[in-house]
């Protein structure tokens, strides 16, 4: 503890006062990420404006032996962002400039706490984007892409930021400075870069990430199609990757998702029907031209019962508002839910549809899906009702089920979510002790203290965050343990 | 996707892939002359086609393999999309096989294009050539490669189905404002080999260098002057050199004068890895904690 209060001391120097946050009424904003079932209090909040004021913070953290966490906007799923409660908060949101745009070179450097969508927002002049894009790119910061390798719908054709990702700036958890990759799209040595991508914030805080950008596509075609069966809506996803089509996106939403989303924004869906399949086609308007008749032929024979294609660019807009708007509409249904982020073979998407129904069923709890079928991504949307004595519980049972059918099927248990806080427990499913090992000893090759992220992504074994809420239900379950 | 041994050569995962109409979008070279899907990923070789969807890193989604203590290790899994755990299987791509023994690689795939058909432009020089070369890589032609061959021959290749190549073809000659000569078939698949393959490459040591496209026309002048012959990959984005063994300490030179890194991919040559190294620092701490005993060489 003592160690603890010099640290706050130090920074206190460092910052202004109006920078840095002790007061429990301004820490309060900090307590929660996107996984808001999980608060805790840190000791501080540090708001960064430079990148050496990052340097220095951690240096101080380092010697002083705190847990820091950074922070952009908060979006984390997993939890990736909670604070730790003997730790502080770096919140980089002001460290928000695009430092250099070349348009030739296609690629933009930036700091972390740039918002994903401001990357494609000052490429656009250009005619390029920045392709990863979650559906929190409105908020979300490239900072927080980079630690949990964030997603989106367009992830099928282009990656995931890792693959947009050309080089890294960062401040290690010991405080040393060190550049990975460049600004080529080649590289030569081991891809550290790559292995900074997804890493969780274990290692330490980017300050810089250059990024590649692609050229916009020139031509679109959009189309939802109606089934009254999951199973033929995730059928013809398996038909469609079998046609030797790659569409820029696959999605697929369930009749709970549908009807959420229609009484969110009005996409237009039917709503008598099981399941809604969204296909976009990208590319150049002579090849879409070519596969949109064969997307046709497919869709036509695939048991559909409405096809919709968007005519304009504001119909483009209004189907993907109702995908994109899924997970806060499902918040009209039910006052809580979990999103659940696994992955299945491509092949068995039809099996684990029919086996999340069972479960739900089984555990009784209402269960809406929405997905990125083409990369077998699924987002089970795990609803209850959290005023309701045991009804997390159940939901988190339900949960837990389906991350475990997720891995017997030889999947994974984060698509594009990351592990953070919330699948901790579920990492050993996927990897031996031996790998588990492995990860740790390199992360402590950057963090000897462990205090980067302190917490997050291994199984227990390392002092995690504490709740101020009492025991987290995740922890009476079992699911989740802490020392 | 597909999970295959490390020893398997290029050429048999090529075949299995066309047959199901899927193909590696990371073009990898030397498949001819018997390169390995493990020696692939090591050397962190991706050919032309890198251009289109990404290189070997962008491909490679699962590795097992044995570190220096004999334990069987894994990173990454089986399926196209995963963010659990650390990304290992990119920390190998490129990796000389000094972090560990790979023995299985799973990657994605892709459906292959129809048809390709390929331009080729006479620019004149390096430098109009180059300018051609980012604006058609910042357009929405969207070619599968785009290679440079000094002094001034540009290669652009479209892939898909075959009328819509034709109609591409037209537009990008209107884009570049010049006639192109173009080719399909196998005069077409004849080009890529011999730049894929390096069969333009006849001194014995062959150098593979990351660059970005403002540095090409810096780069292209010093080794016309040292006699180098070479050729420019992905828009701008690769060099590939070729040199007799006398030449590689002046390239050596080169490359850390202009801050940039390189890899001897043949030759008779101790350490492969030439001029600037920005990342040793990391990699020394991460060889550190993968090899403990030390029983692989330094990166």
């Amino acid at each position: 503890m003592k160690t603890c209060n010099d640290v706050l001391r130090k920074l206190q120097r460092l910052l202004p006062n109006e920078r840095f946050l002790i007061d429990p009424a301004h820490l309060a904003a900090y307590e929660s990420d996107g996984l808001t079932a999980f608060a805790v209090r840190p000791r501080a909040v540090v708001i960064a404006e430079t990148p050496e004021e990052v340097i220095e913070t951690v240096r101080i953290c380092h010697a002083g032996n705190v847990p820091f966490v950074a922070r952009g906007s908060g979006t984390s799923l997993s939890g990736g962002s909670l604070p730790h409660a003997d730790g502080i908060v770096i919140a980089l949101n002001r460290l928000d400039k695009i430092l250099e745009l070349d348009p030739a070179g296609r690629v933009a450097v930036v700091q972390p706490g740039v918002i994903n969508l401001a990357v494609s927002a000052a490429a656009q002049p250009h005619g390029l984007q920045f392709a990863p894009d979650p559906s929190s790119g409105q908020i979300c910061t490239i900072g927080g892409n980079v630690a949990f390798n964030a997603g989106g719908a367009h992830c099928l054709k282009y990656g995931m930021t890792s693959n947009h990702v050309l080089g890294i700036k960062a401040v290690t958890a010991e405080g040393k400075v060190i550049e990975l990759g460049n600004a080529s799209t080649e590289s030569t040595g081991p891809d550290v870069t790559g292995l900074f991508c997804g890493s969780e914030g274990l290692f330490g805080i980017a300050l810089e990430i250059t990024l590649r950008l692609v050229p916009k596509p020139e031509c679109f075609h959009t189309l939802f199609a109606s089934y009254d069966s999951l199973e033929k809506a995730g059928d013809t996803v398996s038909e469609i990757i079998a046609s030797r089509l790659l569409p820029g996106a696959l999605e697929i939403m369930d009749k709970l998702a549908i009807e959420a989303a229609e009484a969110a924004v009005g996409a237009g869906y039917p709503l008598d029907s099981e399941a809604v399949l969204i296909v976009e086609l990208e590319g150049t308007r002579s090849q879409v031209e070519h596969d949109k008749e064969r997307l046709s032929d497919l869709l036509n024979n695939s048991g559909a019962e409405v096809i919709r294609i968007a005519g304009d660019d504001s119909e483009r807009a209004r189907i993907w508002k109702g995908r994109k708007s899924a997970f806060s509409a499902v918040g009209r249904l039910s006052p809580d839910f979990i999103v659940q982020d696994g992955v299945v073979p491509r092949r068995l998407l039809g099996r684990a549809l029919r086996e999340i129904r069972e479960i739900a069923e089984r555990h009784k709890v209402r269960v809406a899906n929405v997905f990125h079928a083409g990369d077998g991504n699924l987002h089970p949307l795990i609803m209850y009702d959290g005023r309701v004595e045991g009804a997390l519980e159940q939901g988190e049972a339900c949960a837990a089920e389906i991350v475990r059918m997720c891995t017997t099927m030889g999947g994974s248990i984060t698509g594009e979510h990351g592990v953070g806080m919330e699948k901790r427990a579920f990492l050993a499913d996927m990897y031996s002790q031996d790998d588990i090992d492995l990860m740790h000893r390199v992360r402590r090759g950057f963090d000897p203290k462990e205090i980067a992220n302190r917490g997050k992504m291994f199984p227990s074994g390392e002092a995690p965050s504490l709740s101020l809420y009492g025991l987290h239900p995740l922890e009476k379950a079992g699911i989740i343990s802490r020392e | 996707m597909f999970t295959a041994l490390a020893g398997t050569p290029l050429e048999d995962i090529n075949q299995a892939l066309s047959e199901h109409g899927q193909f590696l979008p990371f073009d990898p070279p030397l498949a001819n002359a018997g390169a390995t899907l493990g020696g692939t990923v090591a050397a962190g070789l991706s050919g032309p086609g890198q251009f289109r969807y990404g290189g070997v890193r962008d491909f490679i989604i699962g590795a097992k393999f044995i570190d220096g203590s004999g334990k069987k290790l894994k990173g990454g899994g089986k399926v196209v999309k995963n963010a659990a755990g650390f990304d290992f299987p990119k920390l190998f791509v490129g990796s000389l096989g000094r972090l560990g023994i790979l023995y299985e690689i799973t990657f994605k795939v892709f459906p292959a294009p129809q048809a390709y058909l390929t331009l080729s432009f006479d620019l004149g020089n390096i430098q109009s050539a180059l300018n051609a070369a980012c604006a058609l890589a910042g357009s929405h032609f969207e070619p599968f490669a785009i290679d440079i061959i000094p002094p001034g021959r540009l290669e652009i290749r479209i892939g898909g189905n075959h009328q819509a190549n034709e109609r591409t073809a037209g537009l990008v000659e209107e884009f570049v404002k010049l006639p192109a000569s173009r080719k399909i078939g196998e005069m077409e698949s004849a080009i890529w080999s011999h730049l894929r393959d390096f069969q333009w490459a006849t001194a014995d040591t062959l150098i593979k260098v990351a660059i970005i496209p403002s540095l090409v026309g810096d780069l292209d002048l010093v080794l016309e002057q040292i006699g180098a012959t070479r050729h420019y990959s992905a828009a701008g984005n690769v060099a590939y050199v070729d040199t007799d063994r006398e030449g590689l300490p002046a390239i050596d030179d080169i490359l850390t004068r202009m801050k940039l890194s390189g890899l001897a991919l043949r030759g008779d040559i101790a350490n492969p890895r030439l001029g600037c190294k920005a990342a040793a620092e990391a990699e020394t701490t991460i060889q550190s904690a993968m090899d403990r005993e030390g029983k692989f060489l330094p990166l």
